[in-house]
């Protein structure tokens, strides 16, 4: 399975039921694939992760809310 | 003016505010994972939310919201921010080594007597995630900020970023592999795992 097609099973791009089927069951038979995928799986959860650091700073929001009241 | 936001009424204005203040805090994250520092952030998020108030007139009510802020968002930094922030828009052929990761971690799975994948993607801190993306060439930064950390579709990246659907994918496989080659360097550095980048393997054979 190329990799580029794990992502986009992985990233929920692959459009037709019968593609997802496809690749799982790939997947449950393949061992090689079924760890590739588990680790490219794990790297974007791990990205994913990052984004619930971030908030926005309160005085940032004011400061914006601010700006636009004055337009 | 054209830009003048005179004809918003004031229900458009309080529909701006309720519908936007709730991605802030999505739009500061990427806008400081793009901008790669705090000062930058703040200046482009000001930016960014002044031009969609001044344009929410032609946004269209029912549509989405979020990837037309983060449209406005890439191309304010685009055509502001990375001005002033010095980094090559080329790509060196360094970057397009085809590196792989999950050869690398097979390779060392003996090594470790486990799963060198656990080892190394769990040793890996937050901090070390954020070095490794922030020293990625910009156009996939960018590709993987938009799919990795906010979520949108292949579809939304390409009218988010206005290239093709192709460039889309090219640039966030390419992204991926990019981080996980800076990845593999930190988890060598940090001793996490030893070895050479590129998996010559001289060091453990």
């Amino acid at each position: 399975m190329a990799l580029e097609r794990a992502y986009l099973f992985l990233d929920g791009e692959i459009l037709t039921e019968h593609e997802r089927i496809e690749i799982q069951v790939h997947l449950e038979e393949c061992q090689p694939c079924y760890q590739r995928f588990g680790m490219e799986k794990e790297f974007t959860i791990l990205l994913s992760r990052l984004k619930s650091q971030y908030q926005c700073p309160e005085g940032l929001k004011r400061r914006i809310w601010k700006r636009l009241e004055s337009q | 003016m054209a830009d003048s936001p005179a004809r918003l009424t004031k229900d458009d204005k309080e529909r701006f505010t309720r519908d936007t203040a709730p991605l802030l805090d999505s739009l500061y994250g990427a806008a400081l994972r793009m901008t790669r520092n705090p000062a930058d952030a703040e200046d482009l998020l000001q930016e960014t939310m002044l031009r969609a108030y001044r344009a929410f007139d032609r946004f269209e009510p029912g549509t989405n919201l979020k990837a037309w802020l983060f449209r406005i968002l890439t191309n304010a930094y685009i055509n502001t921010y990375r001005k002033r922030q010095r980094e090559p828009l080329k790509v060196s052929s360094d970057e397009l080594g085809d590196f792989d990761l999950y050869q690398q971690l097979k390779d060392r799975d003996s090594e470790f007597g486990q799963s060198a994948e656990s080892l190394v993607l769990d040793g890996l801190l937050d901090s070390d995630i954020v070095e490794a993306l922030d020293e990625i060439p910009e156009q996939f930064r960018l590709a993987v900020i938009l799919s990795d950390l906010e979520g949108f579709s292949y579809a939304e990246i390409a009218e988010i970023m206005d290239v093709p659907m192709g460039t889309v994918m090219s640039r966030l496989h390419r992204g991926r592999k990019a981080l996980q080659k800076r990845l593999w360097n930190i988890a060598r550095d940090r001793g996490i795992v030893r070895g050479s980048p590129q998996g010559s393997g001289e060091a453990l054979q």
